[in-house]
């Protein structure tokens, strides 16, 4: 054991600190953290040389890129796909052909020859899966109807890319091209597909279901099982010539058809985090600028090709097939960016002697300046929408002016129970027979059973995104019967900074004084409380009745 | 990702396992990662060694991290003086005995030393969960045991620097102390000033807040580097830097998923490096660990009910403290990096850890604890004479609700008698002129010293049911009342099973909640209806 090394610390090191820097810096900028991190990653690699790829940093990558797609299958039941399957197919293969016909004009224009100009096509014809679905999560929209559209077209173009590099990867150095070798390739990626999702869709509904209701009331168990199913699927993916994106994806949708697919999300959601924040910073560590300086014109046309020309075809795509025009904006919006593949892809292409180095670091631009614009575009697509209908941009679409109408899944008024023991299950009666509308929330998915027409939702709310969820700061109050000390703590902090009467569970008398330091509006002190009962008791049952006056007995 | 999964499935086993079987995950989770060892030795397949070596890389410093966080002075408020001596006597002592044993085995002083601090430390990973499962947290007893453990964790941390440092001279450990004890103080400094500014000031968001503290663990770490300190010193203080409220808690839920993930393969990846020891080490094995058993047992039993614990809380705080620390593999582990003791010695310590946590939950059964209470010498002296007494009100415990019962009973004119275990409460009523008896309200011989079979009522507010199940058990055939505090729907049901009056506290509390709604909280379609006027 080498502990005295510790070069996977000393290169993480780098990268958070770095990353913790550039994002904090860019918050007053309002800049999109992913944005940060890429150019956390050019600073540490390509001008000061600080950190090298590494295998164990390329694993961290790939875990953080399988655990996002993880998430979004974990979203997503078997009717929403349904829901977007076709459009996704449609936008997904029709923006491929015309986005790598466009890009093969537009090089040949710009004076590449026919091989480098293919290249440089096909990399600009995919869009990046993990930015647009991390900025999408960081909206909080990958569930909207736009959002869902967005992840099929993605999925559909990262099938195609699996065709693509099996193609490449039949051409030989020098140019000569094996056909068996490329046919049995996607012999084998479609076969294994196909193998994937028919595993998949079993074991949600054979193998899963009874084994996770087991494992549910222990959290830490549940946790780990997911993991593993992740990357047992995302192996099983890699051994079928399937990609990372596409084996945690059907691993996640084969768990979202459990009950306990939301508190599992929530749960891997900061993990995930981490991970992904890793794999942008490595994103920027690999950028080859070397000879961008050269090609600065090519790089400028072909960024406004992806920035302006990829949305422009999805609009047309999309509102043909009798989307609104605000989704159809939505979702050609998430389009803008070329993909961490058009990096694998051009050096490839490098390394079989295909192309130039020129061709990496035109990429290399494009990738980090659409990366970018499409990063605000994305996080301002709701201004940016507002501008172009203002100026009458999108009138020659032709678009329905009538959005889809979607879920309003917006809490207000509510109240929020917090545990369900004892107490917590009392209080939801009580006040359901009030007439209140009542959310009771509990880690273990047993003790939400025989709640009446009370919500329930499995969760902890000690995590930020529950709170967002349940929404804490529209409550009407929020009660917790918690013999959590730490999370009672927690929970009187987040209501007295939102503005939010709470009644905390005050199970001891070293809690008091903290809860009164919150502000607690009310607290639960059952010990107190059960005397009076007591002495009832103690009247009624066992000391002698008290004569009255009139010889009567009390 | 192929070798990813295989960790985890290991993992996924021994959670498995360890939710089948109720036992502690951590040394579930080491001998997974042995048996993946092991079958890949018998397949001849190789593990993969660099992402074994980078999971116990990156595990380490998530662990010292995690327990940092969880380093709020606020735990030991109120304790500090019975913790710390508690503490300091079982740390010293226990080491004193381990590095005894280590040399009278014949083993060398350096590893006596690593010997002696391994197993001075207790689990907090362990100890916290079950007193988490049997929801004793904030007991008396569970706080003492908490208090003691962080304290516990500063030490091992402490020692280390010394250890690592010893190879180069005296002054160089001192030196090395003084840089730990320097960077203490930074890291106090950002608790108490930068972490409740940028709390009150930015406005974080889930990811910011996670880059931020890990961003600090690096930061710390890189500083401990710099200063020749084991990078660890700079992930534990680190840690504590972040520990105050409510960055804490802010932050635990996402720092839970990290850990969560990272242990789980740090402990198997440990599990994973651990070689066979040799038969004569496996005796050792066993002796160290029946030193480990014998003098914390004896030892914590004796100084808690010193510092003022009842012999049965003291007991228990001695049972559950008996078993070695992640900590201790850590400090191991850093003695196989610098060379200073060999695979095969952390091998030992590991055996001793995962034997140690994997008898805790044995051991730290409520009928251990009763069994070796009974072979106590002497009972404390009757605070209270109630030899004569008859057709009184006994309360078997006092806490919050005393003071109100002891009022009623006043005002009824009822003679009474309080037991609690508590030596700060039996002071308190002594001093109020409240008869009262110190000791175990399940114990027969309390309760026949209260002289409860004579009395007209029991109030049993014991936290705990058995205790009630207990006292009700021997007063079964008596015509006493027994009225029994219980807060569960299940408590109530055994209660009435045993003979018992349950009072449903939780009932009690929520009608008292729902007054306190009708005046505090306007109905929603009344609300509406002031609005609008």
């Amino acid at each position: 054991m080498h502990t005295t090394e510790l070069t996977l610390l000393l290169n993480l090191g780098f990268i958070v600190i770095t990353a913790a820097v550039f994002a904090f810096l860019g918050k007053w900028i309002r800049m999109p953290s992913i944005v940060a991190y890429i150019l956390a990653g050019i600073t540490l690699g390509p001008v000061f040389g600080l950190v090298e790829l590494s295998h164990s940093l390329e694993l961290i990558s790939k875990v953080g890129i399988a655990l996002l797609l993880f998430l979004v299958g974990l979203e997503l039941s078997f009717e929403k796909i349904r829901d977007v399957g076709k459009v996704a197919v449609v936008a997904g293969l029709g923006q491929v052909v015309f986005t790598a016909l466009g890009g093969l004009v537009l090089c040949l224009g710009l004076g590449f020859d026919l091989v480098s100009a293919l290249f440089l096509s096909v990399a600009l014809t995919f869009s990046s899966t993990v930015v647009v679905v991390k900025l999408l999560d960081q909206k909080g929209e990958l569930g909207r109807l736009y959002g869902r559209i967005a992840v099929g077209i993605f999925l559909v173009q990262d099938l195609v890319v699996i065709a693509v590099l099996t193609l490449l990867t039949g051409l030989q150095v020098g140019g000569s091209f094996e056909l068996g070798a490329v046919l049995v390739g996607l012999a084998k990626a479609t076969g294994g597909m196909l193998l994937l999702l028919a595993v998949t869709l079993l074991a949600s509904r054979y193998v899963l279901p009874k084994p996770f209701a087991w494992a549910a009331r222990s959290q830490d168990t549940s946790f780990i099982w997911a993991l593993f199913w992740c990357f047992l699927v995302t192996a099983l993916a890699g051994t079928m010539g399937l990609s990372v994106e596409v084996g945690a994806f059907l691993a996640g949708i084969a768990l979202a058809q459990l009950p306990y697919n939301d508190d599992l999300h929530r749960r891997l959601h900061p993990l995930m985090n981490f991970f992904v924040a890793i794999f942008f910073v490595t994103l920027g560590v690999q950028m080859n600028l070397g000879a961008a300086q050269e090609y600065w014109l090519s790089a400028v046309v072909l960024s406004l090709f992806v920035v302006i020309g990829n949305p422009l075809i999805f609009l047309i795509i999309i509102t043909r097939m009798g989307y609104s025009e605000l989704t159809a904006f939505r979702t050609s919006v998430t389009v803008a960016q070329i993909s961490e593949f058009s990096f694998v892809f051009a050096a490839m292409g490098l390394a079989a002697g295909l192309i130039g180095e020129g061709i990496l670091s035109i990429v290399a631009v494009v990738g980090i300046v659409t990366i970018a614009s499409s990063a605000y575009m994305i996080i301002y697509t709701e201004p940016l929408y507002r501008f172009c209908q203002r100026f009458g941009l999108l009138r020659v679409f032709r678009a329905k002016q009538e959005v889809e109408a979607e879920e309003a899944s917006e809490r207000q008024g509510h109240v929020i129970v917090v545990g369900m023991n004892a107490l917590g299950r009392e209080i939801v009666k009580q006040l359901e027979a009030r007439g209140e509308r009542l959310l009771a929330i509990d880690t273990d998915p047993k003790k939400l059973e025989g709640l009446g027409e009370a919500e329930t939702m499995i969760g902890n709310v000690e995590y930020e995104s529950v709170v967002e969820e349940i929404g804490l700061r529209r409550a009407r109050l929020v009660v917790s019967a918690l013999q959590i000390e730490d999370t009672n703590h927690l929970l009187a902090y987040r209501c007295r900074s939102a503005g939010v009467p709470c009644a905390i569970h005050a199970f001891d008398v070293s809690v008091v004084e903290d809860l009164l330091e919150l502000d607690t509006s009310y607290m639960f002190m059952p010990a107190v409380d059960g005397v009076r009962e007591q002495v009832s008791i103690l009247d009624t049952m066992i000391l002698p009745p008290k004569p009255t006056k009139e010889g009567e007995v009390t | 990702m192929t070798a990813m999964a295989v960790l985890l499935l290991a993992a996924a086993v021994a959670f498995g396992l360890s939710k089948f079987l109720r036992m502690p995950s951590i040394p579930l989770l080491m001998l997974a990662g042995a048996g993946l060892s092991a079958l890949a030795g018998y397949q001849a397949v190789e593990l993969p060694q660099a992402l074994i070596r980078d999971m116990i890389e990156i595990g380490l410093a998530v662990l010292v991290f995690t327990a940092g966080v969880e380093l709020s002075p606020r735990r030991m408020r109120g304790r500090a003086r019975s913790v710390t001596i508690l503490a300091v006597i079982q740390f010293f002592t226990l080491g004193l005995a381990g590095g005894g044993t280590a040399l009278w085995l014949g083993y060398g002083w350096t590893v006596a030393l690593y010997i002696g601090c391994a197993l001075s430390a207790s689990s907090t990973l362990v100890v916290v969960r079950h007193l988490q499962q049997r929801r004793q947290m904030f007991e008396p007893y569970g706080r003492l045991v908490l208090g003691v453990l962080l304290l516990q964790d500063i030490f091992i941390i402490l020692i280390m620097v010394a250890l690592v440092k010893a190879p180069l001279g005296g002054w160089m450990v001192v030196n090395g102390l003084a840089n730990a004890i320097a960077l203490g103080f930074l890291a106090t400094a950002f608790h108490r000033w930068v972490v409740p500014f940028v709390v009150t000031r930015l406005k974080l968001d889930d990811e910011e807040l996670m880059l931020g503290a890990l961003a600090v663990l690096f930061a710390f770490s890189a500083i401990a580097f710099w200063l020749n300190l084991p990078f660890l010193v700079g992930a534990f203080l680190a840690g504590f830097a972040i520990s105050a409220f409510p960055m804490n808690g802010l932050v635990r839920g996402m720092l839970g998923s990290l850990s969560g993930f990272f242990l789980a393969l740090f402990f198997i990846s440990v599990g994973a490096f651990l070689t066979l020891p040799s038969l004569e080490m496996l005796g050792h094995s066993l002796i160290f660990i029946a030193v480990l058993l014998v003098v914390t047992v004896l030892l914590v039993s004796i100084v808690a009910e010193v510092v003022g614990y009842s012999s049965r809380a003291a007991v228990e705080t001695g049972l559950l403290l008996s078993q070695t620390s992640e900590f201790s593999l850590l400090l191991a582990l850093t003695g196989v990096a610098s060379g200073q003791i060999t695979p095969e010695l952390f091998s030992m310590i590991a055996l001793i850890t995962v034997s140690t946590m994997t008898l805790t939950p044995l051991l730290s059964r409520e009928s251990v604890a009763l069994r070796l209470v009974k072979w106590h010498p002497r009972y404390r002296s009757g605070e209270s004479d109630c030899e004569r007494m008859t057709n009184h009100a006994v309360l078997l415990g006092y806490g919050r609700a005393g003071p109100r019962t002891v009022h009623a009973l006043k005002e009824r004119g009822i003679g009474m008698v309080v037991v609690d275990e508590d030596a700060g409460v039996i002071r308190r009523l002594i001093a109020q002129g409240i008869p009262c008896v110190q000791g175990d309200g399940s114990d027969v011989r309390t309760l026949e010293r209260a002289h409860c079979r004579e009395a007209k009522v029991v109030f049993c507010s014991m936290r705990r049911t058995r205790d009630a199940q207990l006292a009700l058990a021997y007063l079964k055939d008596s015509p006493v009342k027994v009225i029994v505090r219980v807060f569960e729907t299940f408590e109530e049901e055994m209660v009435r099973a045993a003979g018992g009056q349950p009072v449903q506290t939780a009932y009690a509390a929520a009608a008292q909640f729902m007054e306190w709604t009708d005046v505090n909280l306007p109905r929603d379609g009344e609300e509406k209806a002031e609005t609008s006027s």
